[in-house]
């Protein structure tokens, strides 16, 4: 795991992408005008408690800069690289929790070896199952796509 | 009458003009006393003598007026003796010359008559032979025209009959065309049909079995499905290039 992906290991879809795009603003702000010898001193409070996390782990073993600049560029590589992560899009009958998409995210890392960030949407009409599409590929699997395939399968049988 | 009466007044003017004329013509010539004596004796006299002429001529007028009269009374009478003289004649000769008129009349009527009977029966006679010729052509004619028209007729309804047949046979064979195509039309139409209600009742299952299993599924069973969708995925290499 690299000095970002400790940043990363709790962003799963597009929405937390979002959050910690502004999270690191919010960061980059901080590092010339609040007060405290270190960075973590400076955002302690201020941001989000996974990215107060990373930066208290990175601190402790001396893989952030110190001086403001070079904290600057570090949190632009950090958002150059967020940006970058690989994302799938998927769509979903039902609204996913955290916890179901931590799942989704793991089989992703498990199976392609890489962070995926999942870009969610929802479409009850699909009923179960998702549509996805990855790198210009598009599968249907949902439930509604199933049944109407049974349903023509049947309509076709019957004709013949 | 008139004209004498006329003449007689002129004659008595002009005679009494010479009179005067007579007189004027006689003057002598002597001294003006004596002149005058005679002028007044003269003048006397010429008064006399000219009231005798006025007298004279009063009567004479008279005379002659009286005389005109009768003339003329003469004269009337005699113009209608004569008038009705000539109307009695004309009368008679326009009744003879039309008791005239129609006897000739009569004669030439009767006479004419005669003349158009004989004519007639000579007539009738031509009349009824060139009459019974053009019937016997006639009959002629009407029987060889029967019996064409009857061989035409023949021919004809051959004709028709045959046509008949032929018309018969077409509209057999259109109606029959006609009726394999409404059939074909009808049975293309029944599969449409079919074909539609079939799609919409599928559709309807479609839509029915999507809310119903929608609604049974809950979260957890949503999940499992997701996960199962990307194996598949994984099975089908939709992630691996």
């Amino acid at each position: 795991m690299n000095d970002f992906e400790i940043f990363t290991k709790n962003l799963f879809s597009s929405e937390d992408i979002s959050a910690f795009t502004d999270q690191i603003e919010l960061a980059r702000g901080l590092i010339y005008r609040a007060s405290g010898s270190s960075f973590l001193e400076k955002v302690a409070g201020k941001v989000s408690g996974d990215f107060e996390q990373a930066v208290s782990n990175l601190e402790s073993q001396g893989k952030l800069p110190k001086a403001p600049e070079e904290l600057d560029k570090f949190l632009d590589s950090l958002d150059g690289f967020v940006e970058r992560l690989p994302r799938v899009k998927i769509k979903l009958a039902f609204s996913p929790g955290r916890e179901f998409l931590a799942k989704v995210s793991g089989w992703f890392e498990k199976e392609l070896g890489q962070k995926i960030i999942l870009d969610i949407s929802l479409e009850p009409k699909i009923i179960g199952g998702m549509v996805i599409e990855y790198k210009g590929q598009y599968r249907d699997y949902s439930l509604s796509n199933q049944i109407e395939n049974i349903i023509k399968k049947k309509q076709g049988n019957n004709a013949g | 009458m008139e004209v004498i009466l006329i003449i007689s007044v002129a004659a008595n003017i002009v005679a009494l003009i010479a009179v005067f004329w007579v007189y004027k013509g006689m003057a002598i010539k002597v001294p003006k006393e004596e002149i005058e004596k005679i002028k007044q004796t003269f003048a006397l006299e010429e008064e006399a003598v000219l009231r005798q002429t006025q007298e004279a001529s009063k009567d004479i007028i008279h005379a002659s007026e009286e005389e005109s009269k009768h003339a003329l009374q003469i004269s009337d009478k005699f113009k209608n003796e004569l008038q009705e003289r000539i109307n009695r004649e004309l009368e008679t000769n326009m009744s003879k010359a039309m008791e005239m008129v129609q006897d000739t009349t009569k004669d030439i009527t009767e006479e004419y008559k005669k003349y158009l009977a004989s004519i007639a029966e000579q007539q009738a006679g031509t009349l009824n032979s060139t009459v019974q010729r053009q019937m016997n052509t006639l009959s002629q004619i009407t029987a060889s025209v029967g019996e064409s028209a009857k061989e035409q007729i023949q021919s004809l309804n051959g004709l028709i009959e045959k046509e008949l047949s032929s018309v018969r046979e077409q509209i057999g064979a259109s109606v029959k065309e006609e009726t394999e195509q409404v059939r074909g039309e009808m049975k293309q139409y029944k599969e449409e049909k079919i074909k539609e209600i079939d799609k919409q009742i599928y559709q309807l299952v479609s839509e029915i079995a999507k809310e119903s299993i929608g609604r049974a599924l809950n979260t957890s069973e949503q999940q499992e499905i997701v996960l199962n969708s990307l194996e598949k995925a994984k099975a089908e290499k939709v992630f691996y290039e």
